[in-house]
């Protein structure tokens, strides 16, 4: 992992990754549970003096989407957890999240067809997570 | 009626011998899947996405073993509320890009710790261009910025992320992995960055 050097302290980007598993149990009922990581070096008190805080982060989920009837709405629950560990600093919390919702499609006939020729792709949402409670871990 | 005391054995038995007449019923099965008519329409890609809102409920626990009673966030539960979109558009016959935007807000209503009442709010937006074969998977580059506010959102943090990232098509399966490097906000470059952009 490449560094950015300053004056006073190195700075480390954090590496992160994410595996996602999803499974149709027909063209229009998908479940998704997924796994990610994040590691930083550094991230709290970065201050000489301070010698700095490493932070790990994990996250973890699990997702089902269905279609309601033949309606153009589909419902979707999901649960994502999150663990940071502040290491040095010796605080870590942890974060479950339940939510349900609907959602609406377009361009794609199925969600199956969406997910192989249309908006398939999402975002590591655990770095922002992480990144919003760090501060409170300070 | 005598009630029947069953071993494991039996157990395994009764569980599997459900469980083949469930397939059997289709329970597990679901609607047909169209896979002929999938895969002439997974050839092309399409223009498309979706919108979504959502509501629930995070629960929180924070744990401070060098001083227990200094916890700022202590144990919580609070209404979470989201939003999420995409879009996705095709570039050429194999390439297409997308765009994401997620938005959560958590109010959060203190049960311990010694800190105020909390919220966080994050708000991501993201981008993604890629290669793809509807039949095998996808490969491509993904980046994005996350926002989060919390302390009655007076503290933000910003981030930002690169990565690659890579999808295999399996009949009723995918497999999807993202790896990357993320800068933000709680580590030093971006704070850098700021103090550098401040005016002294």
């Amino acid at each position: 992992m490449g560094g950015v050097h300053s004056s006073s302290e190195e700075y480390e980007a954090a590496g992160f990754a994410r595996l996602v598993g999803r499974y149709f149990v027909d063209e229009e009922f998908r479940l998704q549970a997924e796994a990610s990581a994040l590691f930083t070096d550094d991230a709290i008190d970065t201050q000489p003096s301070n010698g700095g805080d490493d932070v790990e982060s994990f996250g973890w989920g699990l997702r089902a989407d269905k279609r309601l009837g033949n309606s153009k709405f589909y419902g979707f629950a999901k649960y994502d957890g999150l663990y940071i560990d502040t290491t040095t600093e010796q605080k870590t919390l942890v974060e479950h999240a339940l939510k349900v919702g609907l959602s609406t499609h377009f361009g794609a006939a199925t969600l199956f067809q969406q997910d192989r020729s249309g908006a398939t792709l999402d975002q590591p949402e655990m770095i922002a997570r992480t990144t919003g409670w760090i501060e409170p871990l300070d | 009626m005598a009630v029947e005391i069953l071993e494991f054995g039996d157990l395994t038995m009764y569980v599997l011998r459900w469980m083949r007449l469930l397939l059997v019923a289709g329970v597990f099965s679901g609607p047909a899947f169209a896979t002929d008519h999938l895969q002439d329409s997974s050839a092309e890609l399409i223009r498309g996405g979706f919108v979504g809102v959502g509501a629930g409920w995070t629960f929180l626990n924070e744990d401070n073993d060098q001083n227990p009673n200094t916890d700022e966030t202590g144990d919580r539960s609070y209404l979470a509320l989201r939003f999420e979109g995409a879009f996705s558009q095709p570039l050429a016959t194999n390439l297409s890009t997308q765009l994401d935007v997620i938005g959560e807000y958590f109010d959060a209503d203190q049960e311990g710790g010694n800190g105020p009442d909390n919220q966080l709010a994050t708000a991501i937006a993201g981008a993604h261009i890629s290669a793809r074969d509807g039949q095998t998977g996808l490969v491509g580059l993904f980046g994005g910025l996350g926002h989060g506010r919390t302390n009655d959102l007076d503290q933000e943090n910003t981030a930002i992320w690169v990565g690659v990232e890579a999808q295999k098509y399996f009949e009723h399966a995918t497999l999807y992995a993202q790896a990357g490097l993320a800068w933000g906000e709680f580590i030093p470059l971006v704070k850098n960055m700021k103090q550098q952009a401040s005016p002294a």
